[in-house]
Order: structure tokens, then sequence, then C-alpha cells
């Protein structure tokens, strides 16, 4: 750890004594970050008894996690496999349409020259000032309006487009489209159209998976738009279902065994995005950077 | 093809305004859907004394009048702020701190970044059956190590005095990642020379800090202070699962206010009313923190 803080032409002394309460201070933020996590991996293969009796963060007497995945799976006529199944439904949709989306108005807003952008921007700004779940209420009483409430079309279409995924789309194709290469295009007779789908689209895919990965996150993580969105337990997607289990098993009258399965079930509904994250984070970064910083 | 590449320069403009208009109709469209009608909406239903049920009869100021007189909602908006007011800085300060130490050149830092950035996938219902278990009072990991230093811990989710101290723990650490991410980009944007020559002046660590990293910052702190201040005033999600507004009403939140007369007793006229208002300040927060830190969000590029 010390190698930590000992950089070139750093005077000694002090860099030693700083050495070492970096290190402390690294370590207690190592510890609030990470023991959670662990903390859930081992609890997701604990008895109910061991839960309430044993320390949290080292396995008890006896190795649940089968067990507790079983019940997970089975509970209720297997409603958490449905749970799953909207959940990827809602999110991969959303994600995708939100990604295309931002991609395409993103490119417009940086690259193509028309009347009424600054208006649409300003719009844009406006929406990510003024989030969604400030304006649940009203939204339910559209969809109400509508007949789609209680429909999955309740969380997917609100969900299709995301202000911030516009915005960085923006600032991603402003940098990595080169506007010469655009108008030298142009000048060859290259059409609007094809300059976006053979010149455009590849330079911007890095920001194209940032923008899906994000929506996929939030879409697969929303609590309130489902809950206030749907009522039928059939199309809960896992955080509205799971918090329900997590309800019950609050609520006691002998509903704390429901307790195991409720962990169990919270670290199956995080793994899949773990995965994702993990396999596509050096596009997820770069695509990051450049929202927060260029501008 | 030949009359492509005669094409006037005025056609070409045309093209591009066409395509312009077309790759933005579609979620032009979506955002008035979704943020302008419900603003409209909110504020012409806020008027109302509608609840699902029967019709609706236009009252006036009577909810606005109503709102202010409520000290229901004097307790949410206090409880949100108190919120706001912990969340913020504290959040700011860990994303910002450990921007500076996964910074420096080490080995295990990628891991460490990775790590750090899970809490943030792992949606707030599964980090709320998480927290509920390691902030419990007598089971709980926390308590349990504090005892190891004779400390005696507080009963957190069960206290009214610490519940919301407890949920700003959780929610830190579950949205922290994002923030230090935005805080390593911004970090790799400042020239090293700048660095290199401070250390040549004889700048310490905390001179530098002041002098160069910092300034160099200001936008993505900017960025990460808007983001943590929207996230902030909405908070609901903490609170629903975790204490259900207790203990003593010390976690409602604004949010979580609206939620309780909109969908428990289909007060949609109140509720509305207050959506509104929450909008408002939201945007109110924004705009002020655009203003103080001096960075116009809209003069880009």
């Amino acid at each position: 750890m010390s190698t930590l803080v000992t950089r070139p032409r750093a005077r000694r002394h002090p860099a030693e004594r700083r050495s070492w309460l970096l290190t402390v201070v690294v370590l207690l933020i190592v510890a609030y970050f990470l023991l959670p996590l662990w903390w859930l991996a081992v609890a997701s293969t604990k008895s109910n008894s061991d839960l309430f009796g044993s320390f949290g963060l080292w396995f008890g007497s006896h190795f649940n996690l089968t067990r507790n995945l079983a019940d997970v799976f089975t509970f209720a006529d297997g409603v958490f496999l449905k749970w799953l199944r909207n959940t990827v439904v809602y999110a991969v949709s959303a994600a995708v349409g939100s990604a295309l989306l931002s991609t395409t108005a993103g490119y417009a807003l940086a690259k193509l020259r028309f009347g009424g952008r600054n208006l649409f921007f300003a719009i844009i700004m406006g929406a990510i000032m003024v989030p969604m779940t400030a304006l649940a209420i009203p939204t339910y009483l559209l969809f109400a309006k509508m007949g789609l409430t209680n429909t999955p079309w309740a969380v997917i279409l609100p969900s299709l487009v995301s202000p911030f995924g516009v915005y960085l789309m923006r600032v991603y194709a402003a940098d990595a489209v080169d506007q010469s290469l655009l108008e030298s295009a142009r000048v060859d007779g290259a059409g609007e159209g094809r300059l976006f789908f053979t010149i455009a689209l590849r330079l911007l895919a890095p920001g194209f998976v940032t923008v899906l990965l994000f929506q996929l996150v939030a879409t697969w993580n929303n609590y309130f738009l489902p809950l206030i969105m749907l009522n039928s337990p059939e199309w809960y997607p896992l955080t509205v279902g799971l918090a329900q289990w997590q309800a019950t098993a609050q609520g006691g009258t002998g509903a704390q065994a429901l307790f195991s399965m409720v962990i169990a079930g919270s670290f199956v509904s995080i793994l899949p995005l773990i995965i994702a994250f993990l396999f596509l984070q050096r596009y997820w970064q770069s695509g990051l950077a450049a929202g927060s910083v260029k501008q | 093809m030949s009359h492509v590449t005669t094409r006037s320069r005025g056609t070409a403009r045309h093209f591009q305004q066409r395509y312009g208009y077309a790759f933005i109709a579609i979620p032009l469209f979506l955002f008035l859907v979704f943020t302008a009608v419900p603003v409209v909406l909110a504020l012409g239903t806020g008027f109302t004394n509608y609840s699902v049920i029967g019709r609706a009869k236009w009252i006036g100021l009577a909810n606005f009048r109503r709102l202010l007189a409520d000290p229901f909602f004097g307790v949410a908006l206090r409880n949100t702020l108190v919120y706001t007011a912990m969340y913020v800085p504290a959040g700011l300060l860990v994303a910002l701190g450990c921007a500076l130490v996964l910074n420096l050149k080490h080995r295990g830092v990628t891991v460490y970044r990775v790590f750090f950035y899970i809490p943030v996938v792992a949606s707030t219902v599964a980090s709320a059956t998480m927290w509920y278990w390691l902030l419990n009072p007598t089971h709980g990991v926390i308590n349990v190590v504090l005892g190891w230093f004779g400390v005696n811990g507080p009963a957190w989710l069960y206290s009214s005095r610490w519940a919301m101290t407890a949920i700003v723990m959780m929610s830190v650490w579950a949205t922290f990642g994002t923030n230090m991410m935005l805080f390593l980009a911004g970090l790799q944007y400042i020239p090293r020379d700048l660095h290199e020559a401070a250390m040549i002046d004889g700048a310490g660590v905390i001179r530098r800090f002041w002098h160069v990293t910092w300034p160099g910052l200001r936008r993505t702190t900017f960025f990460v202070l808007l983001l943590l201040i929207i996230g902030a005033m909405q908070v609901f999600d903490q609170a629903y699962v975790l204490t259900q507004g207790g203990p003593g009403n010390s976690t409602i939140t604004v949010v979580y206010y609206i939620y309780t007369p909109g969908f428990g007793d289909l007060r949609m006229g109140y509720a509305s009313a207050m959506s509104f208002v929450l909008a408002v300040i939201i945007l109110v927060f924004s705009v002020l923190s655009n203003r103080l830190t001096g960075h116009d969000l809209e003069a880009a590029s």
C-alpha cells in the first residue's frame, strides 16, 4: 500500500507519514464499499436461523445456497422467474430504444444544421432538471387516460428515451465525428442518410454502448415507476416483487422465514448487471468521460 | 449521379434540415409527452379535487393553500432537505476522495474501480434488503464491529434520530460509483505538466490540489453536484423499503408524501399540486447550482 503515495521527487518524511494515514483511510473506504457486497454473497448461502444466529461476515453452520435458490425460483409457482423475464423485457427494450434514439438525436444536434435546434436542446435540459419521479402522479394520470396502466407499456414507454442519454450523445458526437470528414463526403455527393449509417454510426459506437448500459441499469433497477403503474404481480419487475417479499418478511408474524429467500433473490437480481458491466466496462468508461468533461 | 454533384448549397441545407427533424422527431415527441404534458397536467389537476372516482371540480388555489398549512408536507420537505444536506456533501467528498486515490498509478487500481462500481448496478431495493441487515441494532455487522471497539451503536433504522443518517450511509454507498467515474474521467483531462510545474515550484500536495486539481475539475464538480442534488430531492425508494417513513415520520420525504395521498387515498388533485411544487423546487435548485458554479450548461460547444 505504501507505493500508493510515494511518487518521484516527493520529499521523504512527510510522504511516509501521509502514506500511513492514507492507507488507513483507503482501508476504511474499501471496507465501506466491499463489505456489504461480501455480506450479500455470504448471506445468500445462509439458512434463516444462521442469518439471525451467526456473524454477518462469515459463513454459517449450514451451506444453504442451493436450498435458498430453489426457494427463490419455486416460491408462489415460480413468480420470481416471471419477474426476471419482465425485468429483462423492460430493461432490454428501454436500453435498445433509448440508445438508438439518443444516437440519432445526439448526432442531429451536434452535426446537422436545422432550425429549432437550440430549442430542442433546451427541452432536453429541462427534462434532465425536472425528472420523472417528481412528475409520477401526472404521468400516472396520463397513462390512466390512455388505458395503459398495469401494462408493460407503462414501464417501457417513459423509459424509451433518456434526456441524459441524448445529452451525452450530443457531446460525444461533437467530438467523435470529424466535421471535415462529413463535409468532404457531402461534397463527394453522399446523402445525409449514408453519411450517418456508413460513417457516423461506427464512430459513435462507444457512446451508443454507454447509453445502452446506462439505460439498462436505470430501467432494470427502476422501482418507483413500475410501483405506481403496475398492480398485478404478473407484470412486476424484480424490484417491485423483491420489495414486496421484503415487506412481508419485515412484517413478522412468522413471515421471517422469507428473509433468506429475499436475500438470495437480491443476489440473483444483481448478477446479470454485474456480468453485463464487466463485459462492457471499457466502453462505459470512455463514454461517460466525454459526457462529464468536455461539454 | 451527375445531379448530385451539381446540387446547390441550398439543397444540401435542405437535406440536413429534413434529416435533422427526422432524427429528433421521436425523442422530441416522447420528451413532450413525458415531461411537458405532465407538468401542465400537474398544474391543471392541482387546481381540482380530482380523486379518480367521480368528476373533478375546479377548486382554484385551495390545494396550494392547504399545502402551505399542511404540517406533514412541512415535515416531508424538512426531511428531504436534511437528507440533501447530508447526502450531497458526503457523496461529493467520498467520490472525489476515492477518485483522487484511484488516480494515482498503482497496481490493483483497476480491480478497485470495478469493485467500487458494483453497488451502482445494484438496485436500491436489493441494496435496501442488504442494509436492512447491516444496520440491524443487535445482529447487524455495523453495530457488532462498533461493539468490538466498545462503542454502543445506535438503533439506526429504529431510532428517529439516526434513521435518516442510516439512509444516507446506504445511499452514498449505492450511488458513489458513478460520481467517482466522472471525477476519474475529469482528472484525466488535467495536464500533467501543470502538476509537475507546481511541484518544481515547491507546492505541497494540498496546495497542488487547491491550485491545480480543484480548478481543473470545475466542470465535472458542477455536473456531479447537479446529479446529486436532483437525485437527493427525489429520494423515495430507500425510505419506502427500509423504514416506511418511520420511525415517528423521521424519514417521510416529499416524494413519499406525494405517493401516499396520491395512491393511498387517491387524492390526485392534492398530490398533483405537490408534484408541481416539487418540480418547481428541483428546477430552482438546478438553476441555482448552475449559477453558483458559474458554469452555463447550455453554452456548449
